[in-house]
């Protein structure tokens, strides 16, 4: 696909590499032209010098031509009208990246109206996947379907895992709704079957409500099934996103902001959370604020040193679950090796976010596939299909459809119910069938079953 | 809330306390009351050496301590030490029951002088020396003195000080909490010892020399006779202890800078200066206002300013029926015991260093209002003060003010008239002891209903703590771990 970038600062050179990779026609526009030549070299792409709002630039770079326009330029302004002007002169699909919080109460209209199909924000990206972090502490992934009714989450099997040695029709009857969609053993991946016996180093996708999830996640080593109490270092806009997120999740919260007005503001909008005017870099402050009891710290000043001090910091003081934010996508390898537990890096977030859009519209451009998510890159996806009135997989029980090998009906959309279906249970049509399978290429629902 | 370190601490304090019962039983011995008198000491002596005994035996492997620790210490070492200073009371059967004895003993140690007997003169002298000892062990607090003895529990003493040392602000003698601590303790105790020997100068039997001392020194004010001082017919005594409640009404910082730095005009502080106007003011009003009740000056001059020394400093020592007063000297006196003494000395009350502010800041809404764009620093002791010290005294206030009428309502209940329940409640609040009416010099609390004394207890230590500690103790969220 030809693909247009507006901006090349950290998440334009990422996703200019990525998408390069991918085979993509890749052109990105940017003032600076020495930076320009930077990730140019970086990457198989090509460049136009100057702004991205401009109708000639736009030309230029063959925006009226391509498939997907995004716009990431560190300037919400700029973003926004150079993604309006790239749809108005034909861009098919335009993206743009907006971090102001106000301009995200008015998504909808930025969306439906001005043709945005895509507006990211990295803070609340961010604020997103920290709550994530925070309800499935186990998880090593998560992801969302169906407009986030549906959760699959990735964890490992560990020694202390109550179902090992188990079966899975034995786990499958204690745990109500959970299914094992898939198992990554080495180098393996399959869809486990009644007689899968889990091992330790094995990473299972679960998917099902998401507190019988977490019921599922919890081992004997987190008794506690998801924190009760969270210190978030810095008043930043990720806290904003994430406070009420906390709150809905019934997390108390506390927060340590260094400036007075800032945190002032925040108590007011806030009235639920404690805020604390205090410097959350320093120890006697972070101690005087109870930060050894706490069952969660989330650090998100905007210094990625600090963060991380407070991590290990946090970490040594017995913190179950801590989390830092980090920006510089180049200190990332530092960290892992320093054993921080948990990492948010907002630019990473979005750019693989976009990523994963843009895979989505490659897989989906032509067949009828309403979604597409990637679950072990290149060797397992999930798939969500919308089901036509004439179609061959409909008014007959699943047990006695033809279905291929390898591969799983995870779960039936029926207007407002979530169906986990049995052998007995029938696809109609209007459902949305959410499938997982090793196979490439499922075009249409019809693909599930075995060619005659 | 770090609970194992505050059981820590409360036990330390624990035993310190049983130890400061000792000299009860000395006195005991040392008049030879047998048994009867040592005993009621006893069971106290036992029950807080070996409590605390058991609370400080280990020590907490996390010494963190902070503000809240220090309210919850100082909360519940003085509800405690009320209990465990009412036990004798009733062991000996001197007050049998239970809440007479707790307000009696709370009494003593927020240094209020209310007091339920009518005859102390019938007491046992280790009865009588244990009620007025808890004065002297109330003034200075009883944690600042286990600050000054105890081996350093940890760095952080500092919160508890705090929290026990009335005053809008907090200042330190010495860099070191512990000296602060030691020197409060040294100055505080000679001048007592100066005190008892004026006073045996003047022909008081020791015994009772030290027993008014300690009550002058505390600002306490509990009489050993049924008429309180005025049983000791003799003006020098009079004029002595009167001083001796105006020297502990002041900050005692002023007295360490005097001695200590050499320091000229320590004096011209400016609190001290509102201290000596109040007193001042007050005394030429009801000189005015009493001039036709009295045939002789001298007498008048003396009962005027020992009552008002007395209720100024909120010690409550009375010579005199100050009830025969008119009703506008009644209204001063009412307006001093609001006031009390200076901040950082032995005396309750709002203090004259908060007074002066919102007079200051009341003359200065004025000013404001006839330019409001000018910008008007608050000025007291020759500096700005910041806004967060104008916002806590003010919010002091309006907190006082909300309790004052939460007393009042409860003692309105069973209280026969305005006056008494008015003055029982600031009585008690600013911890003078005696007011009018019913409660007035010449009677005792002990009409009251058994729930007014329990509230009116409430609010002796809520005075002499400067209300927080204890508000802290009800609030759920101190208890919380995070």
């Amino acid at each position: 696909m030809d693909i247009v970038i507006c901006g090349a600062g950290k998440v334009g050179e990422v996703l200019s590499r990525d998408l390069s990779r991918e085979n993509h026609g890749v052109v990105i526009i940017e003032k600076n032209e020495k930076r320009l030549n930077q990730v140019i070299e970086l990457a198989d792409v090509s460049g136009v010098v100057g702004s991205g709002s401009l109708l000639d630039i736009q030309r230029q770079a063959g925006v009226d031509l391509c498939d997907i326009f995004i716009a990431v330029t560190p300037d919400d302004e700029t973003n926004i009208i150079a993604a309006i002007t790239a749809r108005k002169i034909g861009a098919r699909h335009v993206i743009a990246r907006v971090r102001n919080p106000e301009y995200s109460l008015q998504m909808d209209f930025l969306r439906e109206s001005l043709g945005i199909t895509m507006l990211i924000n990295p803070d609340l990206e961010a604020a997103r996947e920290i709550e994530r972090m925070l309800t499935f502490p186990a998880a090593l992934g998560v992801e969302t379907f169906g407009h986030g009714r549906i959760v699959m989450v990735e964890t490992e099997v560990h020694e202390d895992c109550p179902y090992l040695g188990k079966s899975l029709k034995e786990i499958g009857r204690q745990n109500g709704h959970i299914l094992i969609a898939m198992v990554e053993r080495g180098e393996q991946l399959f869809i486990p079957l009644g007689d899968y016996v889990p091992t330790v180093g094995d990473r299972m996708f679960v998917t099902g409500r998401p507190s019988e999830i977490r019921e599922f996640c919890a081992t004997d080593r987190d008794p506690e099934r998801h924190p009760k109490t969270v210190l978030i270092i810095a008043g930043s806009r990720v806290t904003r996103y994430l406070l009420p997120r906390l709150s809905r999740n019934k997390m108390r919260a506390k927060v340590i902001e260094k400036d007075e007005n800032i945190a002032d503001q925040l108590a007011a909008e806030f009235p639920d959370v404690e805020v604390v005017a205090a410097d959350g870099t320093d120890q006697a402050v972070l101690r005087e604020e109870r930060l050894p009891n706490y069952d969660a710290v989330v650090a998100l000043t905007g210094i990625d040193e600090e963060n991380m001090l407070i991590s290990l910091y946090a970490a040594q003081e017995g913190v179950k679950k801590t989390i830092t934010k980090v920006n510089r996508t180049s200190l990332l390898n530092v960290i892992y090796n320093a054993g921080l537990q948990a990492i948010v890096t907002p630019n990473a977030l979005v750019a693989d976010q976009i990523i994963r859009f843009i895979r989505s519209m490659e897989n989906t451009d032509g067949s009828n596939v309403e979604a597409f998510f990637r679950l072990a890159p290149g060797r397992a996806e999930a798939l969500q299909f919308k089901v036509a009135v004439d179609s061959p997989v409909c008014n007959e029980p699943l047990h006695s459809l033809p279905l291929k090998k390898g591969l799983l009906v995870l779960c039936v959309l029926r207007g407002a119910d979530i169906i986990f279906p049995e052998g007995g249970d029938t696809i109609l049509p209007g459902d949305d069938v959410i499938v997982v399978t090793t196979h490439p290429n499922f075009q249409d629902i019809s693909d599930i079953l075995e060619k005659k | 809330m770090n609970r194992a370190m505050v059981r820590f601490v409360i036990g330390r304090i624990l035993f310190i306390t049983g130890l400061l019962m000792l000299p009860s039983v000395a006195v005991a011995l040392y008049y030879r009351e047998g048994w009867a008198g040592v005993w009621p000491f006893l069971i106290p002596i036992a029950i807080a050496l070996l409590l605390g005994t058991a609370l400080s035996f280990r020590r907490p492997k996390n010494p963190d301590f902070f503000m809240r620790e220090g309210l919850v210490v100082v909360g519940i070492t003085w509800l405690s030490l009320s209990f465990l200073g009412s036990l004798p009371f009733v062991i000996s059967r001197s007050i049998p029951s239970m809440v007479d004895a707790f307000f009696e003993a709370a009494s003593g140690f927020t240094t209020t002088g209310a007091s339920v007997l009518s005859a102390p003169q019938a007491l046992l002298h280790s009865q009588l020396f244990w009620r007025s000892f808890t004065h002297l062990i109330g003034g200075m607090g009883i944690l600042v003195f286990a600050l000054a003895v105890m081996p350093r529990i940890q760095s952080d003493d500092v919160f508890i000080m705090k929290a026990e040392v009335p005053g809008p602000v907090f200042g330190k003698l010495q860099s070191r909490v512990r000296g602060t601590a030691r020197v409060l303790y040294i100055m505080y105790l000679a001048m007592t010892a100066i005190l008892t020997l004026l006073l045996v100068l003047g022909g008081m039997p020791l015994f009772d020399s030290l027993l008014h001392a300690f009550g002058t020194a505390g600002t306490g004010g509990f009489g050993i006779q049924a008429n309180s001082v005025a049983y000791y017919a003799n003006p020098y005594i009079h004029y002595v202890i009167a001083f001796g409640m105006l020297a502990f009404g002041v900050n005692f910082n002023l007295y360490y800078a005097l001695l200590y730095r050499r320091m000229k005009g320590a004096f011209k502080s400016e609190e001290f200066r509102w201290y000596i106007g109040f007193v001042a003011g007050a005394l030429v009003l009801i000189l005015l206002n009493t001039r036709n009740l009295y045939e002789s000056f001298s007498q008048q001059l003396r009962e005027v300013f020992f009552t008002i020394s007395s209720i100024m400093t909120t010690t409550g020592f009375t010579i005199n029926n100050y009830e025969s007063w008119p009703l506008f000297s009644h209204v001063i006196l009412l307006g001093l015991m609001m006031i009390g003494g200076m901040a950082g000395s032995t005396a309750g009350g709002l203090k004259v260093s908060r007074v002066a502010l919102y007079i200051k800041s009341s003359f200065q809404e004025f000013r404001g209002s006839l330019n409001p764009n000018r910008r008007l620093p608050l000025r007291f002791e020759g500096k700005a003060t910041g806004n967060e010290l104008k916002t806590k005294v003010f919010q002091y206030l309006a907190i006082y003010i909300l309790l004052y009428v939460a007393f009042l309502s409860v003692v309105a209940a069973d209280a026969g008239d305005f006056m008494t329940s008015f003055s029982a409640v600031a009585a008690t609040f600013n911890n003078i002891g005696p007011g009018f009416g019913a409660v007035g010099p010449s009677r005792s609390y002990q009409e009251l209903s058994d729930l007014s004394k329990v509230a009116l207890s409430f609010a002796m230590i809520m005075g002499r703590l400067e209300i927080i500690p204890i508000i802290a103790l009800l609030s759920p969220r101190t208890w919380r771990r995070t």
